[in-house]
């Protein structure tokens, strides 16, 4: 497969505290990678590595393959923007002069393309109007748009959705897929708002104390996710029995409960066992969703 | 680099705060040789135009310390320098860039002050009395002062990410540097002997003397004063201001000392700097 981003023993060190810990991550092109942690886990200290905005105490990352070591990472930034924690914009500068500067620190020869960014991101109408007047939603997407301005293959965002309002959220989930898809542009967003992220990331990477837990696709998620029916029996043989026969799939969790994954004809099912001397004590459906894997996974606590 | 200075002064001619300054520069100006003139007219004085030209050297001590301070401390303030080093500039060229820009600001409120009251000045005071060739290399010594100043308050601003302590400390440096010039300036030029009066104790008689200055600096603690006063940018500030400038090219010489120890040490512990 082809990354964007990977990296491998990663560590970064404030004194004794050890933000980083070995931690290794994948990216591959054209994804929407989230990464999820708790408060503290290093998904910001790890965005703040990649971006190049500190140096980590040890491990290695590359950056369309080449080492964050290697002179040449400078010509692999140039395809990166970035969003890290706050937009960063100058408060006293409007929409149009905050692209200009980012246009003139580029060296990019002509500012035809701000009018097509400034529309990209909503912010056409905002004249003159300076950026410290602008609303959090708009400062997020202006802050977007700068990141845009040298028309990167690879964005990172930093919690792009915190503090918004609904219509904030939305407009920027629909920046994101629309970048994403329209562009080809990889995305790496670290959200706490889980169930904002299950509706954009095709990827995610799971984050505790410094290390990855786990790496999956949005697709293994929801096979590991899927819809089931959990159901307690007297007899897990019976049960088993009725499942092949009916062929309906299932995983058995102990020698009374077993999930079926697929639609079940209850009263079918019920008569079945009936018939094999076998009772059902109780059933229920499930539908897991990513924050219940992510509770699964890490255990919960405070996100 | 060139891009990002460009940037730099594009924001530089977008900066409130820089206008501002350079309205007061302007106004201080403007004011120095109307009063100037107002003193000639009124007590029957000659204060030439010489006289506060270089007044603006003093004041971009601390004025420059507020353009750098509220100028680059914003870099950090607003996270704008975050943009540059993802976009892989490389911190040295930032900084640089960032001390050009300074720099050139810096020059630009000299000029602000020097334009209007030569403007002003030369209508109503005449020319320079001094030559034209030693009021040329006395702005280049305040050009180069400048730069060691400057230099002197972006390796504190790029080391330190609050933006208001930057100012405050930045100005606080300002008049630090002002007091130290201004204190070895009182050393050196105390009297070698001061009058006294004393008293016959036979007849009574009051009679006055010359009695030796305790606090006049003789040998190699007079050159050790001498030293720094050149040396230092107070020091070098308040000669310029006066326009008693012995040995400029020496001046020069000690400012560019400043300016690349300074940078070196700034550009050094800012590639090393985690930024947040």
């Amino acid at each position: 497969m082809d990354y964007v981003l990977t990296a491998t023993g990663l560590s970064k060190h404030y004194r004794r505290f050890k933000a980083l810990s070995g931690l290794s991550i994948h990216v591959p092109r054209g994804a929407i990678y989230g990464l999820v942690g708790k408060n503290g886990a290093g998904k910001t200290t790890l965005i703040r590595l990649i971006c190049g905005l500190q140096a980590p105490t040890a491990g290695q990352y590359a950056i369309y393959g080449i080492p964050h070591t290697d002179r040449a990472i400078v010509t692999a930034r140039r395809r990166m923007g970035a969003v890290v924690e706050t937009p960063s914009i100058y408060l006293d500068l409007s929409a149009e002069d905050n692209l200009k500067m980012q246009y003139r620190t580029l060296g990019l020869p002509s500012f035809a393309g701000i009018p097509e960014l400034l529309k990209l991101v909503g912010l056409s109408d905002s004249d003159r109007k300076k950026a410290k007047n602008f609303s959090l939603g708009m400062r997020q997407r202006l802050g977007i748009a700068v990141a845009l301005a040298g028309d990167p293959d690879f964005l990172v965002l930093d919690e792009p959705v915190n503090g918004l309002d609904p219509q904030g959220i939305i407009e920027i989930r629909e920046l994101i897929l629309k970048l994403n898809r329209e562009r080809q542009i990889t995305v790496l967003i670290s959200s706490h708002i889980l169930d904002e992220l299950s509706r954009l990331a095709t990827h995610y990477g799971f984050l505790d104390h410094g290390t990855m837990v786990k790496e999956l696709s949005a697709k293994e998620l929801e096979e590991s996710c899927r819809k089931c029916t959990r159901v307690e029996v007297s007899s897990i043989t019976a049960l088993t029995q009725v499942l092949d026969e009916e062929g309906i799939s299932y995983t058995i969790l102990s020698d009374t409960t077993a999930d079926l994954y697929e639609k079940i004809n209850v009263t079918h099912l019920a008569l079945a066992l009936s018939r094999r001397g076998c009772e059902i004590r109780s059933m229920e459906e499930r539908d897991e969703s990513l924050e219940s894997f992510y509770v699964n996974l890490l255990g919960g606590g405070r996100s | 680099m060139t891009t990002l200075l460009s940037s730099m002064c594009f924001r530089l001619r977008r900066s409130k705060s820089f206008w501002c300054l350079a309205a007061f520069e302007g106004i201080v100006g403007v004011a120095f040789p109307i009063l100037n003139y107002r003193n000639n007219r009124r007590y029957l004085q000659e204060i030439p135009l010489d006289s506060n030209s270089f007044a603006f050297v003093t004041l971009m001590v601390v004025l420059s310390a507020v353009l750098v301070g509220l100028f680059l401390g914003t870099e950090y303030s607003d996270g704008t320098i975050r943009n540059k080093i993802i976009v892989g500039n490389r911190r040295r060229q930032i900084y640089l860039s960032n001390l050009g820009a300074a720099y050139l600001g810096s020059l630009f409120l000299c000029a602000c002050f020097l334009a209007p009251y030569l403007a002003v000045g030369i209508p109503l005071l005449g020319f320079y009395q001094l030559g034209v060739g030693a009021i040329l290399l006395n702005l280049l010594t305040a050009a180069v002062l400048m730069l060691a100043l400057v230099s002197i308050y972006t390796a504190f601003t790029m080391l330190n990410q609050n933006k208001a302590i930057v100012v405050a400390v930045c100005i606080l440096l300002g008049f630090a540097i002002l007091m130290v010039g201004s204190y070895i300036y009182a050393a050196l030029t105390a009297p070698e002997f001061l009058d006294g009066i004393s008293v016959d104790q036979a007849t009574g008689v009051l009679q006055q003397e010359v009695i030796p200055n305790p606090r006049y600096l003789r040998g190699a603690m007079r050159e050790v004063y001498q030293f720094f006063y050149d040396f230092l940018p107070g020091g070098q500030a308040i000669q310029l201001s006066s326009l008693e400038v012995a040995s400029p090219w020496r001046l020069m010489a000690y400012s560019l000392v400043i300016t690349l120890a300074s940078g070196a040490v700034g550009i050094c512990c800012f590639r090393r700097k985690d930024l947040k």
